[in-house]
């Protein structure tokens, strides 16, 4: 089938024609490869090149020749005879850029097609290869698949005659194994494709929820949610790697173990180290975050590892981190980690014997989940030079558990209740999803880490407490080195920012808001039948004050009419003998 | 003529413990021991493993190496027991072959960290001081001690380092009166009695295998009940604590567990005949009884 798309400023053609204005060699001539009536023809003898097509269709060679463009016959299903074709009509004249626009899904013999044209392009100066190719991962298509639909359509994504189907990874794997590698793109894209109906579909709607949710899942698992066309520039290259598919990695430990260090707390990071050597479950690799750590720090570190057994210093791997705040090192150990499950620890946390056994249980139990164990917190004073010589602490208190061993999503909302050294996240999360930490944020980046991977991963419990946390008193930490004020916003941010997407919550969440709604109703309802009774004391205290205050004044009065009576005024001299005998007899004693 | 280092035995009784946590045990010791020979703190090192399970964890022949090996003990021993001597006798029948200067005694559930025999052995320097303990990770014991000198009540059989003077000294531990519980209290009252020190020296860790409720209450092992009630009457009475003794025995006979009675019908038949264990310390020099511990605590791990 040929194709008669006209060339327009803001479509995927014009989007190839730049790379070639970018890209093309000092040669001659434009070679476009399956060029149907020729859309970019002109455009390209407008950059002072001239074009020749390429086509099995003599009706658009024709239509092209017409237009006083070179052309010719030419079959891609047949690649030497081709390459033959093309070197007879350039003759001696240089390639500058080679075009083939909406072709190579069409064609069944890819690897074969590209890797003659990377041999021919090699012989002829190494022009670039322009390409564009649909994007079969077009977030249209992702949740069309999700409603079991697969609308084949005459052209467009799901073209009929479409025999290839390419990702943007896929497409990057295709052309670097036929010898082309990529130095530049220019993608089309569309938010609503062609693939875009039926319209009034509900998962589709980018402003309703399940859309919403479902855009950004797309969104966040990789590139290309909205690019129609992958418009791309390749150069040829001599050489081709070896299979670059995706091998999955059989020895890949259950767990990588990232230790956050600054290099300032040997003596507690020795400790940590070995509540790790110590554990029962040795199914992890350990990755020791130098973070800004100053290189005689880095040595002693390194000591401190080399001094274990090899059985667990083999497994620790120390990487240097410079700059950033304090998600940098996360990151970075995030992107070099090869556990099916990521867990952080800082230098002074250590952990039980059954960390990393109970972990690995929980990931068995509930694949997928961030897995959660629970934390307790132990309050220590450091001091300075008394283990002989080096730096210690006292333990000031048992261990108690300030954090439930379950987790509740919505209490996680209010604020965190999960310590770092509480959780472990499937890295699928990372190389998948693409959620890593939001270096952003000086403080509260592994509250706000949580929330999000909670959210898409749901989370699993461990029953049982299963590592401990260092609680210094009178020593400064990211409490004191930053303001209740930044504290504060940060935590609005984050729920800013949670705000700003639809919230994925785990079974049973509707039960949990709903008790709290009632608890809520609850409470307010007692509140008040309290302020109603209060106002109902304050009316009676008042009315039996009213009655009160009557009473007193009637008594009053009563008195002052005896002291104005006859009979009282005429007694009185009897009353005043009467009171001289009585403070006599008491002086007496009497 | 420079003295030559000290030479150790580091012994520990097994009981059902699994064949992954002895290989991770031999595994930290022998780095703990590889690096104090490095640094020419300790000469030969003997390791000697103990079992009081039902049945051989180790067959006839079978290594405990592990392709990370080999170990720098000099000597490698097996020994089981085929009968359930407790901690206490355990220790006993391996005290029997020591030939060494130092002794390390540790619990099966423990990891050395590298520097702990490095800093068990600087404890001893002092020729006064008869035994070492170590700081238990990540529960400390809440048992207080000097912070200048590291005096403390009594040393914590999980891992402590003493002479192997002090062990003929005293005779070892006492399992006709401590099967499981307070034989390192009894040790070292004993060794105290005998006029050595015992300290506590922070800086040699090692990692002990606890786990917490979730209330944070160290979660107590399956023979504790009965042991270590057995084991508080028994330590009261030795050491001249008869009131407190009986006491503890009043508290057990109402106590809702059927264990605690049953320990306490048991005891008070022992005290009142001339089977009564012999007393101690009749003038408290050493023994300390606070509150139901041994030693003054400075935090508890029980319930509030």
């Amino acid at each position: 089938m040929t194709y008669d798309f006209s060339y327009g400023p803001n479509t995927p053609y014009a989007r190839a024609v730049a790379l070639v204005d970018r890209h093309h060699t000092s040669g001659q001539v434009v070679v476009d490869l399956g060029c149907g009536y020729g859309a970019i023809a002109e455009p390209i003898r407008a950059l002072g090149l001239t074009y020749l097509g390429v086509d099995a269709d003599p009706s658009g060679v024709k239509a092209l020749i017409d237009r006083g463009s070179e052309a010719i016959i030419g079959d891609l299903s047949r690649p030497a005879e081709l390459v033959a074709g093309l070197e007879l009509a350039l003759g001696q004249r240089p390639v500058a850029a080679i075009c083939m626009l909406d072709v190579i899904e069409h064609l069944v013999n890819t690897d074969e097609i590209l890797e003659a044209l990377r041999d021919f392009a090699l012989a002829s100066g190494s022009p670039p290869l322009i390409v564009s190719i649909p994007n079969v991962t077009h977030l249209d298509l992702a949740i069309k698949l999700l409603m079991g639909h697969w609308d084949v359509t005459p052209t467009g994504l799901l073209d009929a005659t479409h025999v290839r189907f390419f990702s943007d990874r896929h497409l990057t794997i295709t052309m670097q194994h036929a010898g082309w590698h990529q130095v530049d793109w220019n993608d089309f894209e569309l938010p609503a494709s062609d693939q875009y109906f039926p319209v009034d579909a509900v998962p589709l709607q980018r402003n309703t929820v399940v859309g919403a949710l479902l855009a950004r899942l797309r969104e966040i698992s990789g590139y290309g949610a909205l690019v129609n066309q992958f418009v791309r520039a390749y150069v040829p290259n001599a050489s081709t790697p070896s299979d670059v598919e995706h091998q999955p990695e059989t020895d890949a430990p259950f767990l990588s173990v990232m230790v956050r260090t600054q290099g300032k707390r040997p003596v507690t990071l020795q400790e940590t180290l070995l509540s790790l050597a110590a554990q029962t479950c040795g199914d992890f690799e350990v990755l020791l975050l130098a973070h800004d750590v100053e290189p005689e720090a880095v040595q002693i570190i390194g000591q401190l590892v080399s001094e274990f057994h090899p059985s667990f210093s083999q497994r620790v791997r120390t990487i240097e981190v410079n700059g950033g705040g304090r998600a940098r090192p996360l990151n970075v150990g995030a992107r070099q980690a090869r556990g099916r499950y990521i867990a952080m620890l800082d230098d002074d946390d250590v952990v039980l014997g059954h960390w990393v056994e109970e972990f690995k249980a929980a990931g068995l139990r509930a694949p997928g989940r961030v897995l959660r164990i629970g934390v307790a917190v132990q309050k220590v004073l450091g001091r300075s030079g008394i283990w002989a010589g080096q730096d210690g602490y006292d333990v000031k208190s048992k261990p108690f558990c300030p954090y439930p061993l379950r987790f509740d999503y919505v209490e996680h909302l209010y604020e965190n209740r999960t310590p770092n050294n509480g959780y472990a996240v499937p890295r699928s999360v990372i190389t998948d999803l693409n959620q890593l930490w939001d270096e952003s944020l000086a403080v509260l980046e592994d509250w706000e880490y949580l929330l999000r991977t909670a959210a898409l991963c749901g989370v699993e419990s461990c029953p049982t407490v299963g590592a401990l946390v260092r609680g210094w008193i009178d020593t400064e930490n990211s409490l004191t080195l930053h303001p209740p004020e930044e504290w504060e916003q940060t935590r609005r941010s984050v729920i800013a920012n949670r705000d700003r997407e639809p919230l994925l919550m785990d079974y049973g969440s509707t039960s949990r808001i709903r008790d709290i709604l009632q608890s809520e109703e609850e409470a307010l309802r007692a509140k008040f039948e309290l302020e109603r009774e209060i106002l109902r004391l304050r009316a009676e205290l008042e009315s039996t004050r009213t009655t009160l205050q009557g009473s007193l004044e009637g008594a009053e009065a009563r008195l002052q009419d005896v002291l104005q009576s006859t009979s009282w005024r005429m007694t009185r001299v009897f009353r005043t003998v009467t009171g001289l005998l009585r403070r006599r007899n008491s002086a007496k004693g009497i | 003529m420079t003295t030559p280092p000290p030479s150790l035995q580091v012994q520990t009784v097994l009981y059902d413990t699994d064949l992954p946590s002895v290989r991770r045990f031999v595994e930290s010791f022998a780095a703990a021991c590889a690096l104090a020979q490095r640094e020419d703190k300790v000469g030969n090192v003997d390791l000697v493993l103990g079992d009081s399970s039902n049945s051989p964890l180790v067959e006839e022949g079978q290594t405990l190496d592990t392709p990370e090996g080999p170990y720098p003990f000099e000597n490698t021993r097996y020994v089981f027991f085929d009968a359930n001597l407790g901690s206490a006798g355990g220790h006993n029948r391996l005290f029997d072959a020591l030939q060494r200067d130092f002794v390390l005694v540790v619990n099966p559930d423990t990891y050395a960290s590298p520097h702990l025999v490095v800093e068990l052995i600087a404890g001893l320097e002092d020729p006064s001081v008869g035994a070492v303990e170590a700081r238990q990770l990540p529960l400390e014991h809440p048992k207080s001690h000097d912070p200048v000198n590291g005096d403390t009540s009594w040393a914590s059989g999980a891992c402590f380092l003493a002479r192997a003077q002090v062990v003929r000294d005293i005779g070892g531990f006492d399992p006709s009166l401590f099967f499981l519980y307070c034989d390192d209290v009894d040790f070292s009252w004993r060794a105290k009695l005998h006029g050595w020190r015992v300290v506590h020296r922070p800086s040699a860790r090692v990692f002990h295998d606890k786990r917490l409720s979730d209330s944070g209450i160290i979660l107590a092992g399956t023979g504790e009940v009965r042991y270590s009630a057995e084991a508080a009457v028994l330590l009261a009475w030795r050491y001249s604590r008869a009131d407190l003794a009986w006491q503890i025995l009043d508290t057990l006979d109402t106590s809702p567990n059927p264990v605690h009675r049953e320990v306490a019908a048991s005891l008070r038949l022992r005290l009142q005949n001339s089977a009564a264990p012999s007393q101690i310390d009749a003038e408290h020099r050493v023994s300390q009884f606070h509150k139901g511990e041994y030693a003054i605590h400075r935090f508890s791990y029980a319930d509030d």
